[in-house]
């Protein structure tokens, strides 16, 4: 099928390329003028105080002090930093800033002064009165009878209806139940259960969090700002900030990554307040530091659970008890903990299903978005416990997922079961490349051949497979529109987000595809709000799946707007004409779309030829993955070195071969390096030991393992030519895949992640 | 204050700054867009330049330490209209993602290639070894070494 | 660095260690350290990099002497400096680093992440520091033994390290970390000379498990006399265990860094004598 395409599935050059390769000022710390101010953020030292007392005269008086913004000089509007769709699914436990502190690292007060220095010592001259309450730092303490209440103001509450028990610091429940777990429990023949670990990880964009805004002569505010959610953005800041939308232009610029830290709006609304009040450009940028404590984490999580199957391998019931921990505020707490069941548990279907996930409030660092959102922490129990299940069968782990996953045409009652916090859609699955990623993967890793075991050092091999979703059906939307130039280009207005990821590249090539044009006719030109149509923005694996169609459908309009030009101006039956590379084929004349342009622009009946269209989703078809893991165990210090690591991914067509590509890599080796080494360290009183990349360790170029990426191509009747999503899917595998690779080199299994050489020495002790 | 001169990509400037500023923000502030602050703190590799040839971490280096020295930046390297090979190659490799990392990076290339003109995978991955990217794994950059090397060999030969 | 008035670049030895008897002048060698100091009480910055002469690495016979300007790069390049010397040169930080940080640096900076001066204590190399009085050599463990601030106090200057190969032909070295651009969790070197059949010289160093890199002399106690092998070296490195507290370190606990020492002192000593 791909094989009919002239622009979808080729490696156009990436538009923003050559710009970012040869250092162009396209980031906001780039684009900011001379004069702006310089904000910065006063954070709590403790991680439960109330504030008895706060006196930030002295800073106001400093010379070179423009603004100084605390709980007592500023709206107390609750709302959620969570960019999400309104109604958010998030609740309103958040103000700007409140006489409560609750994590080593929340907003005390913030100023705006003329230089970074001076902005220091303003911070330094807020004097700070603290009550110090007890914290808790547990999730699953948290929950019980007894624990400090973290969000005891009376104004948190929930916007859409949902269980939420601040009270008792439950910031979000989900339950769903299919068939009878217990009943089928006890028929089983093998019952394999374990509580599995995550931790505490940051996204680690190369550029931290970071907001403009800027008075313009009319009035209004432009947030130049390093976000995937622009829409959201300019809702949120319009309603902490207490202004109308139409007061505010939020502009992306290229951003230095994203990965879900930036689907939350944390720098907007106090840049925009610093910027209301001194009437001064603000900027405001986290430094690394922030970004580790006061940014946005992934949730860690304590899951429990529990897998049934009969002697001939069938899996017959799954039990999951999710408790995550969503730190200070409930970010995300509730669409995460869903997405552990409902990007996780479809993968096996079966009768009998259980799901339980509490968010539990903690004065630790907050959870938020990031990419695998709740699968990754979900997965990693599954598909251990499959290859455990394996182990009491004397069953190759391999063959026991080939028997029991999922496959094209196949539903599970958890579609419909769990949305995002609230019903979900339902939904069978459309393409599944999974037997070909599990098969062309395990060609690559050696599958089934044996490992050395000689010495003080251990080889093994472990897998894991995996599925995502591709966009949330029926909430989220994108927009585009297009409209045709003179010369034959067309711009592409797109509300859609390009965090790094390509995501103009990809639209401008569905749009060439259906315009019968080149790519390098498409001028896109994203997140703007005052120029561009509305899109959720970037998240939920939905950019090429959701707003792909969008764009699809409006250059579809644009083509016959133009064949309809192109037939009046050649006086034949519009139905004979087709574009190709940009040529008006099938009428007596030979014609261009720039001469088109030119006729509908300056000669007769002239119009301008354009069009939008938006796009929502009705089902979010899953990419699959199998992901394999070849690891060396030294016996002696527990260190596990990554030799090979194999992602095999469907993703449908895959719009852009090396774009995809490198999703896929970079996911992987996040996720390869939350395996093995990142984790918060915190002291006894909630603050962050390694807040740095010098103790906080993402992999360089020197730790690589052998990679070996494979997309095998299917066809996604509902994507865009086929397309379903790519980026998330891969950042889940590591963890699971590594853990089986460990127990398959030295017997061990590590069920708290990260596999540090001290976690893997202790259990090697036993 | 302290008196600095420096060439910066082929212009002298001569100016007063702060003992402690760092040659990071001292480029910054002079309008060198591309030498990238992800850290300050000499472990992420996004403020990389070369420093009369040789590759550092502008964040650890004393604007005044820099006094009377070269500082090369992806800027002296090609522009939009007439790339370096090592821009060609990163950018058709699909090495550049958010590309916030990579005018530091495609200096650390050239480096290595300056040592190794046919560089091996492991000596391209110790030399991109200070430069951070969460966004492609790495993979693509690694790749894109061993083009760019290739195609820099033919040019000489030419 | 706020209140420097001076940056100075002198071109001699003579003329920089003359600069440095000022009590509030420092040092700049590769500038990693002083670039984010904040001492508030340096005047003058006395930077080292036009002392050329510095920067030579000079091999003759089995005496090697480097200069204290010597990247750790230069090292890493060095066709003939021993593999030992060119591996931990690799294994500090990461290219941009070696770039910069310099043999001098790595001695003068005094703090547990050092790797390099582990290795220099197992090859029992020896400091020339330049004073206004002329030339002091010091055995690098009397060095590093109070704490190198110390040894430089007055104005001193570290010029060169020089050792010989000649007593030592196997040495080892481990750097061990969570990756491989990270601080040590632990360093180890050793230097061993064999002479029949049983070991008549021993030296065992450890880094970063310990406040500052030292010399651990009931391990090497352990080793004299014995003939070199599995037996001998696991009984030295029971003996690291015992003689060595580890420094209180918050990305591991104590057990697993008395684990470590175990380990990586038998291993370190494995790959001095080379495979069997």
């Amino acid at each position: 099928m791909s094989n009919s395409f002239s622009q979808v599935g080729t490696n156009v050059r990436k538009v923003d390329g050559m710009a970012l390769a040869t250092g162009g000022s396209l980031f906001v710390a780039d684009l900011a003028p001379e004069n702006a101010l310089c904000g910065r953020i006063l954070t709590s030292p403790h991680a439960h105080a109330r504030i008895k007392r706060i006196d930030v005269s002295k800073a106001e008086a400093l010379e070179g002090v423009y603004a100084v913004l605390y709980h007592g000089n500023v709206p107390r509007v609750l709302h959620t930093t969570a960019g999400q769709g309104f109604p958010e699914p998030s609740p309103y436990d958040t103000v700007m800033f409140d006489d409560k502190v609750r994590y080593v690292g929340d907003r005390v007060a913030a100023v705006a002064a003329e230089t970074p220095e001076l902005a220091e010592q303003a911070l330094s001259l807020i004097e700070v009165e603290y009550e110090l309450l007890e914290p808790v730092f547990d999730p699953v303490r948290a929950l019980q009878p007894g624990a400090p209440v973290i969000h005891d103001e009376p104004d948190a509450h929930v916007v859409i209806p949902v269980h939420y028990e601040p009270q008792r610091n439950l910031a979000a429940l989900v339950e769903t139940r299919v068939g009878d777990v217990d009943g089928a429990l006890a028929k089983c023949d093998v019952v394999v259960s374990g509580t599995y670990v995550t931790q505490y990880a940051q996204h680690c964009p190369i550029e931290p969090h970071i907001t403009l805004a800027e008075l313009d002569p009319y009035g209004r505010v432009r947030i130049t700002t390093s976000t995937q959610v622009p829409w959201h953005v300019r809702r949120i800041v319009a309603q902490c900030c207490q202004i109308p939308v139409r007061r505010i232009r939020v502009v992306k610029p290229r951003i230095g990554g994203g990965f879900g830290a930036k689907q939350e709006v944390l720098l907007e609304d106090v840049t925009t307040m610093l910027c209301l009040r001194s009437g001064q450009p603000v900027l405001l940028e986290y430094t690394r530091k922030d970004e580790f404590v006061s940014s946005r984490t992934r949730h860690p999580s304590v899951c429990t659970t529990t897998l049934g199957l009969s002697k001939d391998g069938k899996i017959q019931a799954i039990r999951m008890h999710m408790v995550l921990n969503t730190g200070a505020y409930g970010s995300h707490a509730l669409t995460v903990g869903s997405n552990c069941g409902s990007k996780v548990l479809p993968m096996y279907p079966c009768d009998h299903i259980e799901f339980k996930m509490e968010g539990a409030y903690t004065n630790l660092p907050v959870g938020g978005a990031y990419r695998g959102y709740g699968a990754t922490q979900a997965v990693f129990s599954v598909e251990c416990l499959i290859d455990e299940a394996a182990a009491k069968l004397g069953r190759d782990p391999l063959e026991l997922r080939v028997q029991n996953h999922i496959r094209s045409g196949q539903g599970s009652p958890i579609f419909k079961a769990l949305g995002e916090g609230t019903e979900g859609v339902e939904m069978t699955i459309g393409s599944c490349g999974l037997p070909e990623c599990i098969s062309r993967g395990a060609e690559a890793i050696g599958w089934g051949r044996p490992r050395e075991k000689s010495g003080r050092k251990a080889r093994g091999v472990g897998m894991a497979i995996l599925m995502q979703g591709s966009s949330i059906p029926y909430v989220d939307m994108g927009a585009a529109t297009l409209k045709l130039n003179e010369d034959g280009s067309f711009n592409l207005l797109i509300g859609a987000t390009d965090l790094g990821t390509g995501s103009d590249t990809v639209l401008a090539q569905i749009a060439a595809e259906a315009l019968g044009v080149d790519t390098d006719m498409i001028i896109p030109l994203s997140s703007d709000t005052d120029v561009t149509p509305f899109d959720v923005g970037a998240y939920a694996s939905s950019t090429t799946y959701l707003s792909g169609n969008a764009v699809r459908k409006a250059a579809l309009m644009v083509r016959h707007q133009i064949l309809e030009v192109a037939a009046e101006m050649q006086k034949c039956d519009q139905e004979k004409l087709t574009i190709e590379d940009g040529r008006i084929l099938g009428g007596p004349m030979e014609l261009t779309c720039s001469a088109v342009a030119l006729h509908s622009l300056y000669s007769h009946n002239q119009k301008q030829i354009m069009a939008t269209a938006s796009h929502i989703s009705e089902k979010s078809p899953p990419p699959f993955a199998a992901h394999f893991a070849e690891v060396e165990v030294d016996l002696d210090t527990g260190f596990v070195k990554l030799l090979k690591y194999v992602s095999a991914v469907d993703c449908g067509t895959t719009i852009h071969p090396k774009l995809a590509e490198g999703q896929t890599e970079g996911a992987t080796m996040n996720g390869i390096s939350y395996a093995l080494t990142e984790e918060y360290l915190f002291n006894e009183k909630g603050r962050m030991l390694n807040p740095s990349f010098g103790h906080y360790k993402i992999f360089t170029t020197a730790d690589m393992p052998e990679m070996v990426t494979i997309m095998v191509p299917t066809y996604e009747t509902t994507g865009p030519y086929g397309a379903k999503s790519v980026s998330e899917i891969s950042i889940n595998g590591a963890l699971p895949a590594i853990s089986n690779a460990i127990r398959d080199a030295c017997g061990v299994r590590l069920t708290q992640g990260p596999f540090t050489p001290e976690r893997v020495a202790k259990a090697l002790r036993g | 204050m302290i008196p600095i001169q420096m060439e910066i990509n082929g212009q002298t400037i001569e100016m007063e700054v702060a003992p402690d500023l760092s040659l990071l923000d001292l480029l910054r502030a002079v309008g060198v867009a591309s030498v990238k602050k992800g850290c300050g703190e000499g472990d992420c590799g996004a403020c990389g330049v070369l420093l009369d040839g040789v590759y550092v971490k502008s964040c650890l280096i004393l604007a005044a330490q820099a006094s009377g020295r070269c500082v090369e930046t992806v800027e002296s390297l090609g522009n939009v209209e007439h790339p370096h090979p090592l821009q060609t190659a990163f950018v058709d490799a699909g090495a550049v993602q958010c590309g916030f990392c990579i005018p530091s990076m495609l200096l650390a290339a050239k480096s290595v290639i300056e040592e190794y003109p046919e560089p091996t995978g492991d000596q391209i991955r110790e030399g991109l070894d200070g430069n951070l990217c969460r966004c492609t794994g790495y993979v693509k950059q690694i790749e894109a070494v061993q083009t760019a090397a290739r195609v820099m060999k033919e040019e000489d030969h030419e | 660095m706020i209140n420097v008035e001076k940056f100075v670049r002198p071109a001699s030895v003579e003329a920089a260690v003359a600069l440095l008897q000022a009590p509030d002048s420092v040092a700049l060698a590769g500038g990693t350290g002083v670039s984010l100091s904040k001492d508030p009480s340096v005047r003058t910055v006395v930077d080292l990099s036009d002392l050329h002469d510095l920067k030579r690495i000079e091999v003759q016979g089995d005496r090697v002497r480097l200069g204290a300007l010597v990247t750790m790069t230069q090292l890493r390049r060095s066709g003939e400096l021993p593999a030992v010397l060119v591996e931990a040169a690799r294994s500090v930080g990461s290219t941009p680093l070696r770039n910069v940080v310099t043999v001098g640096g790595e001695l003068a900076r005094g703090v547990y992440w050092n790797d390099l001066p582990v290795l220099l204590l197992a090859l029992d190399a020896v400091v020339e520091l330049t004073t206004p009085a002329g030339v002091e050599r010091v055995p690098v463990a009397a060095f590093l033994a109070d704490h190198p601030k110390r040894a430089l106090a007055g104005g001193k200057l570290i010029t060169a390290v020089e050792f010989s190969t000649a007593g030592l032909p196997k040495a080892g070295y481990i750097k061990y970390a969570r990756t491989l651009v990270d601080y040590a969790l632990c360093d180890v070197a050793c230097g061993l000379r064999v002479e029949d059949g049983v070991i008549r010289e021993a030296r065992v160093a450890l880094g970063a498990i310990v406040p500052l890199a030292r010399r651990v002399p009931e391990v090497e106690q352990a080793l004299l006399g014995a003939a070199p092998g599995a037996e001998t070296f696991a009984r030295a490195a029971k003996a690291a265990v015992e003689a060595v507290e580890p420094r209180p370190d918050f990305r591991v606990s104590r057990e697993y860094q008395r684990q470590l020492v175990e380990a990586l002192v038998r291993r370190a000593l494995e790959a001095a004598v080379g495979p069997a």
